[in-house]
């Protein structure tokens, strides 16, 4: 189970706001390599993954992608609160106000929703490790799309940070990958799914 | 820096630690020397929290305990 901790895992304190900033970070609240996708994709494959050591690796990745996910979250509010409606516009971010005023609701950039078609959870070990590191890659390169965007160094901070995780968490899921297959038939990986086939 | 923004960042960084090596220890369970440093920072990371409760506000429901008053409902929110 989960407890909180109230704090946020990097410090977030931005100054400036602006509302052109908060419409392209929130991809990575609620867009498809996002935050969001992160954990529930981790939390959602422990439960059939048979490595005790990659079962363990979900989890607390997945726990971690939960404080990224406030982090983001925090980022995008302190972008946009105690704008007017008219500075919303002005700053492109109408279309969503007139849904979510300044709340957070979980969408990409583009608006599209928040959606599990974002995630797999495949219920082979060697499947979802490998989903896992792409997962990784896709969120590390949309953070340096961000950065390309972004020039407050309040923003950036935090934004780096997030980056450097996600290679870190590539590197974790490969090493998780490796023992896995270390676990199988070396002459074929492939040869039965240990999460699923009896033997 | 005030003093609560410098113990704040004393947590985050001692959980930090401890966190980034957790993940280490989840692929290498047999890395006793890793595993030493784990409970090194654990210990760092206990003192920090002890010391921002005692100073500032409970960070866990659990730090509510010895408090001199329901705080955690007090602003700032991390998000804030």
């Amino acid at each position: 189970m989960w407890i909180y901790e109230k704090m946020l895992q990097y410090p977030i304190n931005i100054r400036k706001k602006d509302a052109r900033l908060a419409k392209i970070i929130i991809s990575q609240f609620g867009g498809p390599d996002g935050e969001l996708a992160a954990s529930t994709r981790y939390l959602s494959q422990r439960y059939a993954m048979p490595n005790r050591l990659a079962a363990g690796l979900l989890n607390d990745i997945g726990t971690e992608e939960i404080a990224h996910f406030e982090m983001v979250g925090a980022i995008v509010r302190q972008l946009t609160r105690g704008l007017t409606a008219e500075q919303l516009r002005e700053q492109g971010m109408d279309a969503y106000y007139v849904d979510h005023t300044a709340g957070l609701w979980a969408q990409a950039a583009s608006g599209t929703p928040f959606t599990a078609s974002a995630y797999q959870s495949k219920g082979d070990p060697v499947t979802d490790l490998h989903e896992d590191m792409a997962a990784e890659q896709k969120a590390r390169t949309t953070y340096d799309n961000i950065l390309r965007l972004v020039d407050d160094p309040d923003v950036r901070e935090p934004i780096r940070f997030l980056r450097q995780r996600e290679i870190v968490h590539y590197q974790r899921f490969g090493e998780a990958l490796r023992r896995v297959t270390d676990d199988l038939d070396s002459r074929n990986f492939y040869a039965f799914n240990p999460a699923f086939d009896r033997r | 820096m005030r003093n609560d923004e410098r113990l704040l960042r004393d947590v985050q960084a001692t959980s930090f630690l401890a966190h980034d090596i957790l993940l280490y220890l989840d692929t290498h369970p047999d890395d006793r020397e890793a595993f030493e440093a784990y409970q090194r920072a654990l210990g760092d990371r206990r003192e920090a929290v002890r010391a921002y409760e005692q100073q500032v506000r409970a960070l866990q429901p659990d730090g509510l305990r010895r408090q001199s008053a329901f705080d955690w409902v007090d602003e700032p929110f991390p998000w804030q």
